[in-house]
C-alpha cells in the first residue's frame, strides 16, 4: 500500500506544517508590526524617538482597553457597536457625580465603571434573550446612549478635576511613564490569561465557534455572551474614564467612530468576525498598527483624512494575509 | 434477541411520541446489551431519529419507560442522557472546527488545576491517549485544530470524546454520510474496536451495505412501529431491504 503511506505521509506533513504556522500565527502579525515600524522610522526619523513613542503609548490605552474587550466578545460570537457611546456616557457620568453632584472620585468612579458594566448586561441580554443580532442590539443602544449623552450635556464639555487621586492612580505618570499604560498591560494580562487558561475563556472559543455543540455539553452560552458584553461595557467605561482624566473634561462626542476602529484591531489581529478564533496579542498589535499609523501620518504633516483611507487599506491587507496564512477553507 | 438471559443495560419500553396529530413512534420497546451493535434501519419518516432524540433527551416521550441496568430513569435532557453514559455522535454538530483537538474532547468537562487553571497538560496528554488506544487514529498531535481533519478524523475525534467521558452507548446518526469509501470504512472500524471494550452502539443510516457489515441485530422502524428485530445470523441483507420498503417482517 504504498500509495496509502505516501498520502499518510503528505497529510502529515501538511498537518505539520499548519501546526507550525497556528502555533507562530501571532508571530506574523508581530512581524507585520515590526516591518511597519521600520518603514514608518525610514519614512520619518522623528518615529522612533523616545518623544514620539511615549506620545503613542500615552494615547493607545483608551482604544487598546476597548479592543481586548471586543476581542473577548468577537471569539463568543457577537459584537458591540456602543463601545463609543459607553465611552462617553459613562465617564460624563462620573464627571457630574463628582462635579455637580459632589460625590467623592472614587465614588464617581466606581459608578462610571458600573454604568459600562450596566451597559453591557443590557446589551447581552436582550440580544441573547430576545434572540435578535446583536449588530441591531448594539446599534439601537449606540444611538441611545449617544442621545443620552448629548441630552445630560447640551452638548458642552464637563470639566472634572485632574489633580485628583483616583485620576493620578488611572492616567497619571510612574517617573515619567504614563500609567494608564501600565493598566492596559494589566489588563490585556488579565484577559489573556482568562482567554487561554480558564474554563471561561475555552467557554468563550466554543461558544463563538460552534453554539450548538456548546449547547449540547452543557455550556451556558447565553451566560457567557453576556458576561463577555459586560467585559466590553465595563473596558469601555474605564477608557473612557482614562480619557476624561486625562484630557480634564467629558465630552458628549468622546468615542464617536471608535467601535469601529475597535471592531478593526481586533480584525487587523486576526480575530474572525464570525466567531471561535483570535487572540489578544493579536489585538494589541492591532492597536499598535492604527495608532503608529495615525502618529505617522501628523508626523508626515499629511492632511488628517488620510487617516480613515489608510487604517481601510490595512485592514483589507492584514485579513487577506491572515486568510492566505490559515489557507482558504472550501 | 429477547431469548438473552443477560440483562440489557437499556430497556425501552412502550414508547411513544406525537408531534400534534403526527404519531411519530407507537408503542416501541427495545432492548439494547452490552457491546451489541444495533442497526436501527427503516424509511424516511419511520421514526429513527426521533428514537434517537428520545434517548439523547432532546424529545420527551408521551409515553413508555427507559430503564438503565433495570432501573427507570427519567431522560430530560442531554445531561440526563450523559449521565446514563448515552452518547450522541452527530455528523458536524458536536465539534467546534476552530479549537484544537485536545479543547474540543474537554469541552464543557475541562480538566482543572486546584487553582482553577486549566490544566493543559493533563487534557493533552489525555486527548493523546484515547485517540491512540481507543480509536487508534494517525492523528498527529491533540494541539491540531479540529478544522483541518477530514470528515472521519472528526467522527472519530467526537467518538473519542464520549469514550473518555465513559460512554456506554454511542448514538451514531447517519454516521457515514458525506464521508468517503474509505473514511466510512475508518469510522465503522472504530465502532467495531469499541464493541471489544463492552462498549455499544445504535447506529442509524440509510445505507444498508454499511449497517450490514457491521451491525449485530437489526431493529426496523416503519410509520412509527417496530415491525422487525432480528439477529444477523437470521437474516439477509434482501429480506431485511423487503422489510424496510414493504415494512411487513411475514414477507419472504
Amino acid at each position: 500500500m504504498s500509495d496509502t503511506t505516501g498520502k499518510t505521509e503528505k497529510i502529515k506533513n501538511r498537518s505539520q506544517q499548519l501546526q507550525m504556522i497556528l502555533r507562530y500565527k501571532d508571530v506574523s502579525i508581530v512581524i507585520i508590526t515590526a516591518v511597519l515600524f521600520l518603514i514608518f522610522s525610514l519614512i520619518n526619523k522623528v518615529f522612533l524617538t523616545k518623544e514620539n513613542l511615549y506620545i503613542i503609548i500615552k494615547s493607545m490605552p483608551e482604544l487598546g482597553l476597548v479592543a481586548i474587550g471586543m476581542t473577548m466578545l468577537i471569539i463568543s460570537g457577537e459584537f458591540d457597536l456602543s463601545v463609543g457611546s459607553t465611552f462617553a456616557f459613562a465617564p460624563f457620568i462620573m464627571t457630574i457625580l463628582k462635579e455637580r453632584v459632589g460625590w467623592s472620585g472614587l465614588a464617581s468612579f466606581s459608578a462610571c465603571i458600573l454604568v459600562g458594566i450596566a451597559i453591557g448586561c443590557i446589551n447581552g441580554v436582550i440580544t441573547t434573550k430576545i434572540g435578535i443580532p446583536s449588530f441591531i442590539t448594539t446599534l439601537g443602544t449606540m444611538m441611545a446612549w449617544r442621545g443620552a449623552v448629548l441630552l445630560v450635556s447640551s452638548g458642552f464639555p464637563q470639566v472634572f478635576q485632574r489633580d485628583l487621586p483616583i485620576a493620578k492612580l488611572f492616567a497619571g505618570s510612574l517617573s515619567g511613564f504614563p500609567i494608564q499604560f501600565l493598566w492596559f498591560i494589566f489588563f490585556t494580562i488579565i484577559m489573556w490569561v482568562i482567554l487561554e487558561n480558564y474554563r471561561f475563556g475555552n467557554w468563550t472559543y466554543v461558544t463563538g465557534g460552534n453554539k450548538q455543540a456548546a449547547i449540547a455539553l452543557g455550556i451556558p452560552v447565553d451566560l457567557v455572551k453576556i458576561i463577555n458584553f459586560m467585559v466590553v461595557g465595563g473596558l469601555a467605561a474605564l477608557a473612557g474614564a482614562i480619557q476624561v482624566f486625562r484630557m480634564g473634561s467629558g465630552y458628549s462626542i468622546a468615542g464617536q467612530g471608535m467601535e469601529l476602529q475597535a471592531i478593526g484591531a481586533t480584525v487587523i489581529g486576526g480575530t474572525l468576525l464570525t466567531g471561535g478564533s483570535g487572540t489578544i496579542i493579536g489585538t494589541i498589535m492591532g492597536t499598535i498598527i492604527i495608532y503608529s499609523v495615525e502618529n505617522i501620518l501628523v508626523l508626515s504633516r499629511a492632511p488628517a483624512f488620510w487617516f480613515r483611507t489608510f487604517i481601510g487599506v490595512i485592514i483589507i491587507i492584514a485579513v487577506s494575509v491572515h486568510v492566505l496564512i490559515r489557507g482558504r477553507k472550501s | 434477541m429477547e431469548s438473552r438471559t443477560e440483562t440489557p443495560i437499556y430497556r425501552i419500553t412502550g414508547i411513544s411520541k406525537s408531534f400534534g396529530h403526527v404519531e411519530a413512534l407507537k408503542n416501541v420497546d427495545m432492548s439494547i446489551f452490552r457491546g451489541e451493535i444495533i442497526g436501527l434501519v427503516g424509511d424516511n419518516g419511520a421514526g429513527k431519529s426521533t428514537l434517537i432524540k428520545i434517548l439523547s433527551g432532546i424529545y420527551t416521550p408521551n409515553s413508555g419507560t427507559i430503564e438503565y441496568e433495570g432501573v427507570v430513569r427519567k431522560i430530560a435532557s442531554y445531561r440526563d442522557s450523559q449521565e446514563l453514559g448515552i452518547a450522541t455522535i452527530y455528523q458536524d454538530r458536536a465539534l467546534v472546527d476552530s479549537v484544537s483537538i485536545y479543547r474540543n474532547i474537554f469541552m464543557g468537562n475541562e480538566i482543572i488545576k486546584p487553582t482553577g487553571v486549566l490544566d493543559k497538560r493533563k487534557m493533552r496528554k489525555e486527548a493523546n491517549r484515547v485517540l491512540r488506544e481507543s480509536i487508534s487514529i494517525g492523528i498527529m498531535s491533540p494541539n491540531q485544530v479540529v478544522g483541518d481533519l477530514s470528515g472521519g478524523q472528526k467522527q472519530a475525534v467526537a467518538i473519542a470524546r464520549a469514550i473518555y467521558f465513559r460512554a456506554r452507548l454511542l448514538l451514531l446518526d447517519e454516521p457515514t454520510n458525506a464521508l468517503s469509501v474509505r473514511e466510512s470504512q475508518q469510522v465503522m472500524s472504530f465502532v467495531k474496536n469499541l464493541r471489544e471494550e463492552g462498549v455499544s452502539s445504535i447506529f442509524v443510516t440509510h445505507n444498508l451495505l454499511h449497517v450490514y457489515s457491521i451491525a449485530d441485530r437489526f431493529i426496523i422502524l416503519s410509520h412509527g412501529e417496530k415491525v422487525g428485530d432480528f439477529d444477523k445470523k437470521d437474516i439477509t441483507i434482501e429480506r431485511l431491504e423487503k422489510i424496510i420498503v414493504t415494512g411487513r417482517s411475514d414477507v419472504a
